[in-house]
């Protein structure tokens, strides 16, 4: 009988990684960048590494009661396709196109020590909460 | 006008005379902003009244009332992460594990920004040149920022926010006037009527509220 998780995090492939997918280009601390996934079948013609982006608008409510509205790009990947998972408290750098098209200019966003990313272990895929990278 | 709006707009113009492309003055209450607005130097300060009390000690019946006046400042930064994007394109893993190790994390940015903010704002509205905020001496007194509360930053969003506000506690006198009302638009009300077309004799009355 197939593991139930097992099947989920298989279906990752169809729910994260296909018509609703976008490209993104991940970078590690020790500066290695990844732009395919390391679940490609075919390793002269690999998959680009995609995953769901989420360009939400949200409204902040601080103690104010003021709003403060804020764009929120929300990036969810399948942990099987990285070739090193990001952890929390370490910083990766993010490109992701600007538009929800695949093929929109990608623009640079942070994972940094200040946002943890969301790991749902027990299906296999994580969230990170970017923050806008600019020119130092 | 009762003189917490005078006042409101004294402080509104020493924080306006101060900016010096530090942060913009607003001096009324904004219904929403957008964080890509006070991205940094860009940061907001938003003054308004806040709230007022009455003692009923402290005025006579006819005469002259005195007014504990709460304005509210309320100050809003923002900031993006930085690094140096130039060798993500064609650099090194060398140089770009460098460019990493050395960017500046976004939410200690904004804590650095509001900090600022909260230090230059202060030193405006207390600087003993400000005493009576510019206005004839006597109208304003007991000028004092009773408190200052910085808030917690939101955990998401392509920018992360600081907020932190203030309480400007003053006292000053409100005169009662009465309210003067408005003058009304010029209304005509023609009721003449001629007996014959070919005739100047009329009928009725023309009236004017002027």
């Amino acid at each position: 009988m197939t593991n139930l998780r097992e099947r989920a995090e298989s279906d990752l492939k169809k729910t994260l990684e296909r018509e609703f997918a976008l490209p993104v280009t991940i970078t590690s601390p020790d500066g290695v960048k990844q732009e395919y996934s390391k679940n490609s079948a075919d390793p002269l013609n690999p998959d680009t590494l995609s995953g769901q982006i989420l360009y939400s608008y949200v409204a902040v409510n601080p103690d104010t009661g003021e709003e403060i509205i804020v764009n929120n790009p929300i990036v969810s990947l399948r942990r099987s396709s990285l070739n090193r998972v990001p952890e929390a408290g370490e910083t990766w750098v993010f490109e992701i196109p600007i538009t929800p098209s695949r093929t929109a200019v990608k623009v640079p966003f942070i994972m940094d020590a200040g946002r943890s990313p969301e790991n749902d272990d027990s299906i296999g895929y994580i969230r990170f909460y970017l923050t806008k990278a600019e020119q130092l | 006008m009762m003189n917490f709006r005078t006042i409101k707009t004294a402080i509104t113009g020493i924080f306006g005379a101060a900016e010096s492309g530090r942060y913009q003055t607003i001096g009324f209450q904004r219904q929403s902003k957008n964080a890509a607005e006070v991205l940094g130097s860009n940061r907001f300060v938003q003054v308004f009244f806040s709230s007022g009390d009455f003692p009923e000690s402290g005025g006579s019946r006819s005469g002259t009332k005195n007014h504990e006046v709460t304005y509210r400042i309320e100050l809003t930064a923002s900031a993006s992460s930085k690094i140096d994007l130039s060798v993500f394109a064609s650099g090194t893993e060398a140089q770009k594990s460098a460019a990493i190790a050395a960017h500046l994390e976004a939410s200690q940015e904004a804590d650095n920004s509001i900090d600022e903010l909260i230090d230059i704002v202060y030193q405006v509205i207390m600087n003993n040149r400000n005493l009576d905020l510019g206005l004839p001496v006597g109208t304003v007194t007991n000028r004092w920022i009773s408190s200052i509360q910085k808030d917690t930053p939101p955990n998401q969003g392509e920018y992360v926010i600081m907020t932190a506000s203030m309480n400007l506690t003053l006292r000053t006198t409100e005169e009662v006037t009465g309210d003067t009302g408005t003058t009304p638009d010029i209304v005509e009300m023609d009721t003449t009527i001629k007996y014959q077309e070919d005739q100047d004799d009329k009928s009725g009355v023309l009236v004017t509220n002027v």
